[in-house]
């Protein structure tokens, strides 16, 4: 948890997160090491799978140091491309989303 | 890049792909038995087939399904490459490749090959060969496998992933129910359900395929049922972004066959794991816990209806109708157009990333030395050079016309200027040469098909495959040579049977030959066969009105009657000389390359066609010449020796015909003013020079001229497609001064020397 009690930072994705985009987010996510994190998915209109790796696996690390890390909030083509990609992990998306 | 782009490198790949495949078979057919090698055979048809669904060219698609499911049997066992198979497969290579080449040009093939190779290739993968296809027994030692396919019960669900053979390729049953139309997967209202496990391999991302726009148009098929695997997936210090770490099980239900489900990843096949097996996995779905991750990833029921507003990824790349995953896939353009125009990445960091896939994901083959250039750009390439060699020359006839003398620092520099040019044009000359190897590989099968359709036997020897020449002249070649090849087995080489009566070995040798001489490039194509029935051939002339009855021809003469518009010896029209081509048409074809053509036959023991072309259609050694005032160049190649006659040389023969005596020999004068129509009366020869040039129908002449200018390299502008053509030229160029000059087409000369008017269509008639 945050412990000095600001607000997390926001990372603002882009519109398109495919394949080219997947290492530029790899470092800014990785730039972002040890604060808490919100992820801003509201823009995003294309995302593949690579991407959803690097944020899946931000996810898990995040919640294994105990940080804050939640993609909030997400535009409709984030939340279905997870959906079709069968990610029901919490730590992306609250679970009511994926329903 | 846009589609046109992307298309034409599709079928630059084509191309490849065909040679590929073609070797392959021949490798095969060898007795070759190396398991790669049936899979590179496979890879080429399936590369064809997947590229060309992509652009929607549904016949090739349909016609490389077939093929593809048939070498599918024999990668997997199931099927023995026999003789006869590999010959109805060597004969679906030259359909795949006519059909590909009708998809570029447009054109259409013949449905019968097509259907006929089909019905032949389904017998084959069925393990039921045609009898007509070969008398040989059913290649099918493996037979075991095909017919049980046809099981009454459904393939239960949890039957065991197929075996991976030693190369990591996943065979991939093949149902033959669904060529029946059998529909026994059914659980309800003729739905099937499959269970799917796909897992991507990182070159799957980096050829720019994505897995969301598979699994989209898996999502189309019918209900999908996602499970996501993503215990692979490392911390996120650990992950490689480029990296492929997730994995799906997947249900899906669905009124499509397996074929269809099979489709889908048909483009990501060689980056990815894929199984696919008929029925539900409910196990695998129900317990998601038993895999011990620490993420259970409950399954996603997923509906098309969500996919609706998800804008299409790659619709800026695809047609509307072109699945989109295979958009990406027929060239590394892929990548290219998946990334959107307002990426705030730079050119650099992609590059470094590009790099750096290499370095991590060593599975990814080590490019080839070689970089595939636009024809287009290489074209404009050479004209600028011709320019050059044209401004070169103009501004050295500059320096001799304003420097008297000339100081030798500016001419030296000349010089200098002179060899670099020669140099760059010799290396830009280089890029566009290539081995005649494909052109006279294809051969190989055209030799094979005839023979076969002739009941002949004949065995191709050749000679100088690697003897480069300009990529132009290969491409036209490739018809001529097809032809007289067809011509030769046809038409030269004896049956076995009236050759071992002739004592000849029943199998025939045709001998097809490549070398260089004299910068041209000289092909023959010898047979042992017959050789040229002279008393059918003058028969058939006079029959045809081509020739008087009492005319008197000389052995040469009538062995050139065949290049005669509309000749053919062929008492019936079969299917290999029926085709509407004759030899005036491989005539033709040769001299508007600039090309000779010829024809040497012996009786009983064969007849050779020598065929002449220059190595390149874009520059030429000439002569500069005046004749009557004219500025002419003579092609170097052509010419022998020059000399200036003395009026004792000079020896009259009939009433119009001159001597010259060199040396030993005397030698037809050719006055070029006269039989070019510039001047009505003979020059005299002491007053000019004697060009002795060699025609390629063999016998010297010596062509007078006024004076010889000098030597120079020229550039050759075409004048059949700059104005039209000129019978007696075969092109034109222009001068350092910038006069245009014309380019003497010294066999048309010594043709019309023999007292044949100087016209396109020389009449035989006028010989006789």
């Amino acid at each position: 948890m945050s412990s000095d009690g600001t607000s997390p930072k926001v990372l603002k994705l882009p519109e398109v997160l495919d394949l080219n985009a997947a290492s530029r987010l790899h470092e800014q996510v990785l730039a972002h090491k040890g604060e808490d994190i919100d992820i801003d998915a509201s823009d995003v209109n294309r995302v593949g799978a690579q991407c959803i790796q690097v944020l899946l696996a931000a996810a898990k690390s995040w919640r294994a140091e105990d940080q804050h890390f939640k993609v909030e909030p997400a535009s409709e083509v984030f939340v279905k491309t997870l959906q079709l990609l069968g990610i029901s992990d919490e730590a992306l998306l609250p679970k009511e989303m994926l329903k | 890049m846009d589609m046109n782009e992307i298309k034409e490198i599709f079928f630059q790949e084509c191309e490849e792909q065909l040679a590929e495949l073609e070797s392959g078979l021949l490798r095969l057919n060898d007795g070759d038995t190396d398991p790669e090698t049936v899979n590179a055979v496979f890879r080429a048809v399936h590369s064809i087939k997947g590229g060309a669904g992509a652009f929607g060219l549904d016949d090739l698609v349909s016609f490389a399904h077939v093929f593809e499911t048939t070498l599918d049997c024999v990668r997997s066992n199931k099927l023995e490459a026999s003789q006869d198979l590999l010959k109805v497969m060597l004969r679906s290579a030259d359909v795949l490749a006519d059909l590909t080449a009708a998809s570029r040009d447009g054109g259409t093939v013949e449905s019968s090959r097509t259907s006929g190779l089909v019905a032949e290739l389904e017998a084959y993968a069925k393990g039921q060969p045609l009898p007509s296809a070969s008398a040989a027994p059913a290649p099918a030692p493996a037979a075991a496998a095909p017919e049980p396919a046809q099981a009454e019960t459904p393939a239960p669900a949890a039957e065991a992933p197929e075996p991976t053979d030693d190369s990591g390729f996943q065979p991939v049953p093949f149902s033959f129910d669904a060529l029946d139309g059998d529909d026994d997967l059914a659980i309800e209202d003729g739905r099937s359900v499959f269970t799917v496990r796909f897992k991507p391999r990182s070159d799957l991302y980096a050829k720019g395929n994505e897995s969301v726009l598979i699994l989209r148009e898996l999502a189309k098929l019918g209900d999908l049922q996602v499970r996501c695997e993503a215990d692979d997936l490392p911390s996120i210090d650990m992950l490689d972004p480029e990296g492929a770490y997730f994995s799906w099980l997947i249900r899906v239900e669905t009124d499509q066959d397996e074929e269809a489900v099979r489709h889908v990843f048909e483009f990501v096949e060689w980056d990815s794991t894929v199984e696919i097996t008929a029925g539900a996995d409910e196990e695998a779905f129900a317990a998601p816990d038993a895999q011990g991750g620490d993420q259970p990833m409950a399954a996603v029921p997923f509906d098309l209806s969500l996919l609706e507003d998800v804008p299409a990824v790659s619709a800026e790349a695809a047609a509307p109708e072109a699945p989109a995953p295979a958009a990406a896939a027929p060239a590394a353009a892929g990548d290219e157009s998946m990334a959107p125009p307002n990426l705030p990445l730079a050119a650099k960091a992609i590059a470094a990333e590009a790099e750096k896939k290499e370095t991590v994901v060593p599975a990814v083959p080590a490019a080839p030395q070689t970089i595939r250039v636009d024809l287009d750009r290489v074209d404009r390439l050479i004209n600028l050079v011709g320019e050059l060699v044209i401004n070169q020359a103009m501004l050295a006839q500059s320096v001799v016309e304003n420097e008297s003398g000339g100081s030798s620092a500016v001419n030296l520099g000349l010089e200098e200027l002179q060899q670099l040019t020669r140099e760059i044009q010799d290396s830009v000359m280089a890029i566009r040469a290539q081995p005649v190897k494909p052109v006279f590989q294809r051969m190989g099968r055209i030799v094979r098909e005839i023979a076969d359709m002739t009941a002949k036997q004949v065995r191709l020897v050749t000679e100088g495959e690697n003897t480069e020449v300009d990529k132009t002249v290969i491409d036209k070649i490739a018809e001529p040579l097809t032809h007289m090849i067809r011509n030769a087995v046809d038409h030269g080489l004896e049956t076995p049977e009236k050759r071992t009566e002739a004592g000849k070995n029943a199998e025939g040798v045709l001998r097809l030959s490549a070398k260089h001489r004299s910068g041209r490039i000289v092909i023959e194509i010898a047979d042992d066969g017959a050789g040229i029935n002279r008393e059918r051939v003058k028969a058939k002339a006079i029959e045809n009105g081509l020739i008087t009855a009492d005319a008197n021809l000389s052995d040469e003469d009538i062995d050139n009657l065949i290049f005669h518009p509309g000749f053919s010896t062929a008492d019936k029209i079969s299917d290999i000389s029926g085709r509407g081509v004759g030899m005036d048409v491989v005539k033709r074809s040769i001299q508007a390359l600039g090309g000779r053509i010829s024809i040497t036959s012996k009786p009983g023991k064969g007849s050779v066609f020598t065929m002449s072309l220059p190595l390149t259609l874009a520059v030429l050694d000439g002569m500069v010449v005046t004749v009557a005032n004219q500025t002419l160049v003579v092609p170097l190649t052509a010419i022998v020796e020059t000399l200036q006659p003395e009026k004792s040389d000079i020896h009259s023969f009939g009433p119009s015909q001159r001597l010259i005596a060199i040396r030993d020999t005397f030698c037809p004068l050719v006055d070029v003013g006269n039989i070019l129509n510039f001047r009505s009366d003979l020059a005299n020869p002491v007053d000019g020079v004697a060009l002795l040039v060699e025609s390629e129908g063999g016998g010297q002449r010596a062509l007078m001229v006024d004076a010889i200018q000098g030597q120079r390299q020229v550039v050759i502008k075409s004048l059949e497609a700059n104005y039209t053509n000129v019978p007696g030229i075969a092109a034109a160029t222009i001068l350092g001064d910038g006069r245009v000059a014309l380019i003497l087409d010294v066999d048309a000369v010594v043709t019309a020397s023999r007292g044949q008017p100087l016209s396109p269509d020389m009449m035989l008639a006028a010989t006789g």
